[in-house]
């Protein structure tokens, strides 16, 4: 068995206090098999997208209470790592991200040149160059975004929103990572430039070779540059599979009504919502956590977890009406 | 340039105050009648010595009238108290604007000279000295304190601070500077009570030195306990703020140090506020030297300024100083809003 | 959000309540000021030396007596109306009263005096005979008075002291000093004393002296226990003889001590409370005022109102406030009501803008845009539907007014532009400071003027914290994202 590029087992990232615990990640697993190979990360707001993401580079916000599970890259164990070798050997040089809210996710006093080459002059590694090489490598970065050199003086005010995404993605890719993780990165832009980033990204995994890991609510989105799509439900995946099989025959109750939830123009059927709210992940329900809003719900769903069932190679559903024989 | 354009516009809006104020002075001097008032009362104090010495020489008691008559009104065209004090007035105040302070009439320099100017430069070093040292020593130790305070929000420290702080604001610093001297200088007798130097003076550089900071030291610490809280408590509340914004996840999110996140990014974004409440809290000082100075003795600006309405009022003295604490505090708002303009690029518009 | 919700905050916080407590008790003690004082307090009885005469000069609290070692003398007055005997004897009376006082200090009183009033005699001027009989039971004659008789034209019967009184202070006058003397080279037969000097003489009247001969000057041992003063008046039986008043000068005097003139600080600072309330709430709920109401025009009005308003606002926020306050108050001249209006005149500024932003926010809300569609009047639309939704803002800026105008008033006074006619805690601490009395530790003096200025303001900045928590939206706990 060759080993992954990313492989992630059972992590868990929750958050206090103890009272009222938020299970926001829960015992997710997912991997990358090589680089150039996209991943959608599926699901409703509030439901861990970002807390997912933020695990991945154990940016741990003081609120966490547990952190644990497995990240290995390329076979070796992320997770063993101190916090001072993850941060200089991992967070940024190998994966890295576009953090949600685009808009503020720029420094308004800093000009966008600086902010991109800033871990080259200040992070500590075998990154750190000379400030002109810097500079160099800022311009090189700014055009494979397809933003022009004289971008990198002007402050992140003077930019419009789509510049400031290439930007961040610009900054990404300044110390040329593996696996660059992007959090819902076209949510705050119009349809237009939402295109043409996702154009963008599609050249940058297809030319670089890049591995993405993009998260978003919209899962017509995801099939756009994804070959894998996970769906998460209340800080699980509730179902992993190639885009093309999670939107041709999704297997999961969740994943069907989030498809049809997608208004369409061809469909004939009217975009249809999904019933009730997402759970309060400080508060799940029992068993499966879906099965309140579930119409074929049985009743073992609120009672037991629903075991993980594989439906073809590489399609996997967490579900019991999947399961051969639904006990009880 | 997009940097000029805001820095005009700041520096002449306050300019445009500057006038205002000082259009304004001229207007209460005069329409109040106090301007008549005191340089009457001066022409009356010269005629009383004229006539004291006329005397001697005049005999006849008409001519002596009529003799001092003539004085009176020669005086009076020399006051040019013959002329309304909106013709008067706007006079003096283009002299002073064009840094022709005058002359005073009671005070001198202590050198000697009766030039206002000359006064007023001697004794704006001494001011200065008070103002920098408390402003650099408020600075160092507010950030310092404040950012350390803004990683352990709800800290016993913390909250002794934010106490410390609302305490500040009710807290007159010439009071706290009255306990001082109380304390340090009357009860354990560490610190001289008041003025400058000993008397008298040490001769040599370094004693003297040595004596001026002893005699420093009291007013110094007076105004730095009571800008410090707030300033503390501002430091600390931005920074806190600013943490939580999204640029500052992403700049942890590229790996960079702890030290390098606080100080180029949050620091850096919540410097413009924090430089204006320094700025802010400088040109408090300004108005509240006239206080410490009082009460330390200390021969600057401020002890200037209260000596001139507290002795017989000269109106040159008056207008001229009023003046340059205007101008001083103006020039202060100047530096503020050019470093706000350089410090936070989004203003530049 | 209703006035209700702020109240009830207040009393949820602990710094509301305490805030409350205190301002329940300032408010309390207030009213009972103006109750009792009488209104022109400052100008006739504060600022009457007169008034001072028989107390102690710069006297530290009684209760010194109780932290430091040495007890010092407290404040006595006796005050005698009634004779204790009275003596017909050939058409003269001889009217005797005495007063007991216990000395038990090893230090002197500071002063002894003695004041008659209302005397009216008929033919012969009544004379009075002052003694000091001591523990030791030698008597000390201190003073004999002829009280002043008839002048030429004046008719029986003759009034004298009735207007004021009259006084001596017997501890420096002249004749009670060699009266001292004379007793003490008759009482002791080896006393050789130099001349009396004031000072000597009341450690002399309450002492013994010393006889050794390595002392070149004479020493006194104090000697404490019961004294007893004697007035004997001689006068035709048909004489009124008003009150008397010995006054034995204490080193200590009441709760909070005297000022060098003898004030006493207790009634000075009982008084400047309801003042400094007085221009604190005076002044913030001008500002208040003028500031929503120029806030209110500004904001809805807007066009060239709005423009005069802000920049008017601008140059008033941005002048030096001190050093024109001192100008200002110097020039049109230190009342009570410039002080506060002058304050009000600086202070208005950030309120005003303040209000401005929040109306142009409420401008554009639902009830007002369906007020106007209605056909409201502007006036109607600024008071009814507007003011509402600023006023809980408006009544926490109030009383954070409340304390800057009374250091703001603290702080002129100190500098000597107090309303003199008016005794306010700035200006007891401005005597103290301007006589000198910091540099020779009359800490009683310059302590508690400070402590209550500092106390009240601290109330109010209190009120305000725990308020702000409600008025401030940006203070509410941020909700996570
Ligand atoms: N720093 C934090 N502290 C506590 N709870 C948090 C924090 N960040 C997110 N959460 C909670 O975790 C859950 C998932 O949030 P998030 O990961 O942002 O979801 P998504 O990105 O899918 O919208 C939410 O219920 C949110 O309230
Ligand atoms: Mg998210």
């Amino acid at each position: 068995m060759s080993t992954s590029l990313l492989e992630v087992n059972n992590l868990e990232l929750h958050y206090g206090p103890e009272s009222s615990r938020v299970r926001a990640v829960n015992d997710v697993s997912l991997s990358i098999h090589e680089s150039g190979r996209a991943l959608g990360i599926v699901g409703e707001s509030g439901c861990g997208k970002s807390s997912l993401s933020l695990a991945l580079m154990r940016m741990l916000d003081n609120a966490v209470i547990q952190y644990s599970g497995s990240i290995k890259m390329e076979g070796e164990e992320l997770m063993t790592m101190s916090d001072d070798e993850f941060r200089q050997q991992i967070r940024w040089s190998r994966i890295s991200m576009v953090p949600q809210g685009s808009m503020n996710a720029l420094n308004p006093v800093l000009r966008l040149g600086d902010q991109i080459s800033e871990p080259l002059l200040y992070k500590e590694g075998p990154h750190k160059t000379t400030k002109k090489e810097a500079v160099a490598r800022t311009n090189e970065v700014l055009n494979m975004v397809g933003l022009s050199e004289d971008i990198a003086s002007r402050y992140p005010h003077e930019l419009s929103g789509g510049m400031k995404q290439r930007g961040l993605l610009a900054m990404a890719l300044i110390l040329k990572p593996q696996i660059i993780i992007l959090d819902e990165p076209t949510s705050a832009l119009d349809v237009s430039v939402q295109a043409q980033i996702m154009n963008l990204l599609k050249k940058l995994k297809t030319d670089f070779g890049l591995a993405i890991i993009f998260v978003t609510h919209d899962v017509a989105l995801a099939s756009d540059i994804c070959d894998e799509i996970s769906v998460a439900y209340a800080g699980k995946i509730v179902e992993t599979g190639t885009a093309e099989q999670i939107l041709r025959d999704p297997q999961h109750p969740y994943t069907k009504r989030l498809l049809v939830s997608v208004p369409t123009i061809k469909s004939p059927i009217p975009p249809d919502f999904i019933p009730g709210s997402p759970p309060n992940l400080s508060d799940l329900p029992s068993g499966c956590h879906f099965h309140p809003r579930c119409e074929n719900a049985l009743p073992i769903c609120s009672k037991q977890i629903p075991p993980v069932i594989a439906k073809g190679t590489k399609h996997l559903a967490q579900c019991w009406l999947l399961a051969d024989k639904p006990l009880g | 340039m997009s940097i000029l354009q805001p820095l005009l516009v700041r520096t002449l809006s306050l300019v445009v105050v500057f006038f205002v104020i000082l259009f304004l002075l001229v207007i209460t001097l005069g329409a109040t009648g106090f301007s008549d008032r005191t340089l009457r009362s001066i022409v009356n104090e010269d005629l009383r010595g004229i006539r004291t010495g006329l005397a001697q020489t005049i005999r006849d008691p008409d001519q002596l009238e009529s003799v001092m008559r003539e004085r009176r009104q020669d005086l009076e065209s020399f006051y040019d108290l013959d002329k309304a004090w909106y013709v008067r007035l706007p006079g003096s105040l283009i002299r002073v604007i064009t840094l022709d302070l005058g002359e005073a009439r009671n005070m001198r320099a202590f050198e000697g000279s009766k030039k206002i100017s000359r006064i007023v430069l001697e004794r704006l070093p001494n001011t200065m000295i008070l103002l920098t040292t408390s402003f650099l020593v408020t600075t160092v130790i507010g950030l310092a304190v404040g950012t350390y305070l803004s990683t352990h929000p709800g800290s016993r420290l913390d909250r002794i601070i934010s106490y410390f702080a609302a305490i500040s604001f009710a807290i007159p610093a010439w009071w706290l500077g009255i306990i001082l001297i109380l304390l340090f200088a009357i009860q354990f007798r560490i610190f001289p009570s008041g003025g400058m130097y000993s008397s008298p003076p040490p001769v040599d550089s370094l004693p003297r030195f040595w004596d001026l900071v002893l005699h420093a030291t009291l007013p110094i610490i007076t105004l730095v306990l009571v800008s410090l809280g707030p300033y503390i408590y501002v430091v600390r509340t931005m920074t806190i703020n600013i943490a939580q914004e999204d640029f500052v996840r992403t700049a942890r999110a590229k790996g960079l140090r702890e030290r390098h996140v606080l100080t180029a990014h949050i620091l850096r974004v919540a410097s413009p506020p924090i430089v204006t409440g320094l700025i802010l809290g400088l040109t408090g000082t300004l108005g509240g030297s006239i206080l410490i100075e009082t009460v330390f003795d200390w021969q600057g600006m401020g002890r200037l300024y209260f000596e001139t309405f507290a002795g017989t009022p000269d109106e040159g003295m008056i207008v001229a100083l009023t003046f340059v604490f205007t101008l001083m505090y103006i020039v202060a708002r100047i530096i503020l809003e050019i470093m706000y303009v350089l410090l936070d690029p989004r203003v530049r518009y | 959000m209703g006035s209700n919700e702020i109240i009830s905050h207040l009393f949820r916080s602990g710094s509301g309540r305490l805030g409350i407590l205190i301002l329940f008790v300032m408010v309390s003690v207030s009213i009972f000021v103006l109750a009792t004082f009488p209104r022109n307090f400052g100008s006739q009885i504060w600022s009457d030396p007169s008034q001072w005469a028989d107390y102690p000069k710069a006297a530290p609290p009684q209760w010194v007596n109780l932290i430091s070692e040495e007890s010092r003398p407290k404040h006595i007055v006796l005050k005698m109306s009634q004779p204790g005997s009275e003596n017909i004897y050939g058409g003269s009376r001889t009217n005797q009263y005495s007063a007991e006082f216990v000395h038990s200090s090893n230090e002197p009183p500071s002063f002894l005096s003695i004041s008659f009033s209302e005397i009216q005699f008929h033919t012969r001027a009544p004379q009075i005979r002052i003694s000091l009989l001591r523990p030791d039971n030698k008597e000390i004659v201190l003073f004999r008075h002829i009280v002043r008789g008839p002048r030429a034209g004046e008719t029986s019967p003759f009034s004298r002291y009735s207007e004021s009184d009259y006084r001596t202070l017997l501890t420096s006058d002249k004749i009670v000093l060699n009266n001292v003397e004379t007793f003490f080279k008759t009482s002791f037969k080896d006393f050789r004393g130099k001349a009396f000097n004031p000072d000597i003489a009341r450690h002399a009247i309450f002492g013994t002296p010393i006889f050794e001969d390595s002392l070149n000057q004479t020493e006194f041992t104090p000697l404490t226990g019961r004294y007893e003063i004697n007035i004997q008046v001689i006068s035709d039986p048909r004489d009124d003889i008003g009150p008397m008043q010995f006054v034995y000068g204490g080193s200590v005097y009441g709760f909070m001590g005297t000022d060098a003139q003898g004030r006493d600080l207790l009634k000075g600072l009982l008084f400047g409370l309801p003042i400094a309330l007085l221009i604190g709430v005076g002044a913030a709920l001008l500002t208040a005022l003028i500031g929503t109401t120029l806030g209110i025009a500004s904001g809805y009005i807007g066009g060239w109102v709005d423009i005069c308003i802000q920049r008017g606002a601008d140059i008033v926020a941005n002048i030096p406030v001190l050093p024109l306050l001192i100008f200002l108050i110097f020039i049109i001249g230190s009342k009570l009501y410039l002080i506060i209006l002058v304050l009000v005149a600086f202070s208005w500024p950030s309120l005003a803008i303040l209000i401005r932003s929040m109306v142009l926010q409420t401008r554009s809300s639902q009830l007002v845009e369906m007020a106007i569609t209605l056909g409201a009047s502007p006036t109607r639309i600024m008071t009814r539907y507007i003011f509402p939704q600023t006023a809980p803002f408006v009544f926490a800026q109030l009383v954070f007014l409340i304390p800057s105008a009374i250091l703001a008033e603290a702080a002129l006074s100190f500098l000597g532009l107090g309303d003199a006619s008016i005794p306010t805690w700035g200006q007891i601490l401005e005597q103290g400071f301007r006589s000198g009395g910091i540099y020779v530790g009359y800490w009683w003096w310059v302590l508690p003027p400070g402590l209550l200025i500092v106390t009240t303001a601290m109330t109010f900045i209190l009120l305000a914290l725990s308020m702000e928590q409600v008025t401030n939206p940006r203070l509410r706990k941020r909700p996570l994202q």
